[in-house]
């Protein structure tokens, strides 16, 4: 027997995680481009990179919590506990890559829109992992009612 | 009957007028052009490019109005015609200026010559005065050429002249290449293993590595020093470590160009680049030319130290030139430790 959990905790838990890790780079990438000495001309570089790197999945999240929120016919679906795991654990993994990606950056001889450039190329299939196991997520959340 | 032919006549008339209000200002239009042409002809093109472009701007004006009022049923050209008389006014009145242009143009030319020529004639007199940097090497006949340092050289963040008592050892026969082995001597004892040397006019210039330096004129330790590009954390350390993070400690870097001549100089007013300056490294001779040494260090030679100062404004930028350098010739010299050295 599949061991099912709630889809409201779960959604909770995964915008839990991706709303404390993502300001935390934003809050970081504002700090160094406002000093400015970090980025110097290429903080665009710099937002180019995060953008599109985090806030697609959190655009998402959001989406669903505001759906949720004016849905007056709540009931309390359930899905698979491995689901969710599996979404949850590849978004920590993610979103650890992705600030490590920015705190690496002094033990290394690249600037950081540089290494936020090569990093694409990790972060690029991880974040469709991501993307994908979400999306199934929320599907099967819906058909598990 | 002859309320008929009235109805006819007036019609025809009312027609005629319409048809005559309404004709297209065809003929206007190619007196513009032509009147444009005379202008463009009359090398308006070089001498009036302002009012040329004006006249083309009015030209497509008139066009918009007249294609404005062709699309009316009730077509009124007037206003177009107008424009278009303008526009021949217009140009006439260009084309008659051109003349004196010209004139004006090849008089400033004439001066812009004679002095290009009394410039190209006085830096020919300077090269003259400046060593030919011809040297037998060892006694064979073949020779070497020597670069010339800039001259007069692009302007320092700062600059001090070594006291003539710290070179001299003997008056009556201290050479250039007494003078450089004392300034040689400060330099090795503080590290600078490599200089490059350049030919100034009845001298020398000395160039030093480009370094990297503390805010305060002190150089960075270990190999942080002559490191020119980003340097990776060789050891954690949690103010260091925040200090990369966010980039608050860029980089100073400095250049020391000794300068020993008998003629008196400005600085050229240039500011140089950072690439310039590493090139100034590049390129020069690795020890002092026999014949360069050989020269007299007189009473009327001194030693002028020039600094270069540059600052790396943010990680993803190379480092600019700062024309005034927060720190004093001197204090560069004795921060450096070359000071200390040069008095002994």
């Amino acid at each position: 027997m599949k061991t099912m959990i709630s889809l409201k905790t779960c959604k909770k838990r995964l915008a839990a995680l991706w709303f404390t890790m993502g300001p935390i780079i934003l809050l970081f990438l504002v700090v160094i481009s406002l000093l400015g000495k970090k980025l110097g001309n290429k903080a665009d570089e710099a937002w180019g990179w995060f953008l599109p790197t985090v806030m697609p999945t959190l655009s998402l999240i959001i989406g669903v919590l505001v759906i949720d929120a004016i849905d007056p016919q709540q009931t309390d679906k359930k899905v698979e506990r491995f689901l969710f795991w599996l979404a949850f654990d590849l978004s920590f993994f993610y979103l650890t890559i992705v600030i490590l990606t920015i705190l690496i950056q002094p033990f290394t001889d690249s600037t950081l829109p540089d290494l936020m450039k090569v990093s694409n190329l990790w972060l690029g299939p991880i974040q469709g992992l991501v993307a994908a196991v979400l999306g199934a997520f929320f599907i099967k959340g819906e058909r598990g009612k | 009957m002859k309320n008929l032919t009235k109805i006819l006549v007036t019609g025809l008339i009312e027609t005629l007028i319409i048809t005559g209000c309404a004709r297209q200002a065809t003929t206007e239009m190619e007196d513009a052009k032509a009147a444009i042409n005379a202008v463009v002809q009359a090398k308006g093109d070089v001498y009036a490019k302002d009012e040329l472009n004006k006249l083309y701007d009015d030209l497509q004006a008139a066009i918009d109005e007249i294609d404005a009022q062709s699309k009316k049923l009730f077509k009124k050209y007037g206003r177009a015609k107008e424009m278009l008389a303008k526009i021949v006014t217009d140009a006439d009145e260009v084309k008659a200026l051109i003349p004196a242009r010209i004139e004006k143009n090849k008089s400033t030319a004439f001066r812009a010559q004679v002095e290009a020529e009394t410039a190209v004639a006085e830096a020919k007199a300077l090269l003259e005065k400046a060593p030919k940097g011809l040297e037998k090497v060892n006694g064979k006949s073949e020779s070497l050429e020597i670069y010339r340092f800039p001259w007069p050289p692009p302007s320092a963040s700062a600059a001090v002249e070594i006291p003539r008592k710290y070179l001299v050892r003997d008056e009556e026969t201290t050479l250039l290449k007494d003078v450089n082995r004392i300034i040689e001597l400060a330099l090795d004892k503080n590290e600078y293993d490599e200089k490059k040397y350049y030919a100034v006019p009845a001298g020398f210039a000395l160039v030093t590595r480009m370094e990297r330096i503390e805010s305060d004129g002190t150089p960075m330790r270990g190999k942080k020093r002559w490191a020119l590009e980003l340097q990776p954390l060789s050891r954690f350390s949690f103010s260091e470590y925040l200090k990369a993070l966010l980039g608050s400690d860029p980089g100073y870097y400095r250049i020391f160009v000794f300068i020993v001549t008998p003629h008196a100089f400005e600085q050229s007013g240039a500011e140089i680049s950072a690439e310039e300056a590493k090139e100034w490294f590049r390129r020069g001779m690795n020890k002092l030319p026999i014949r360069i040494g050989e020269m007299n260090f007189s009473n009327e030679y001194s030693c002028s130290v020039l600094i270069y100062e540059f600052e790396r404004v943010s990680e993803t930028q190379s480092p600019k030139f700062c024309l005034n350098g927060l720190i004093p010739g001197r204090t560069h010299l004795i921060k450096a430790g070359i000071w200390e050295k040069l008095q002994q």
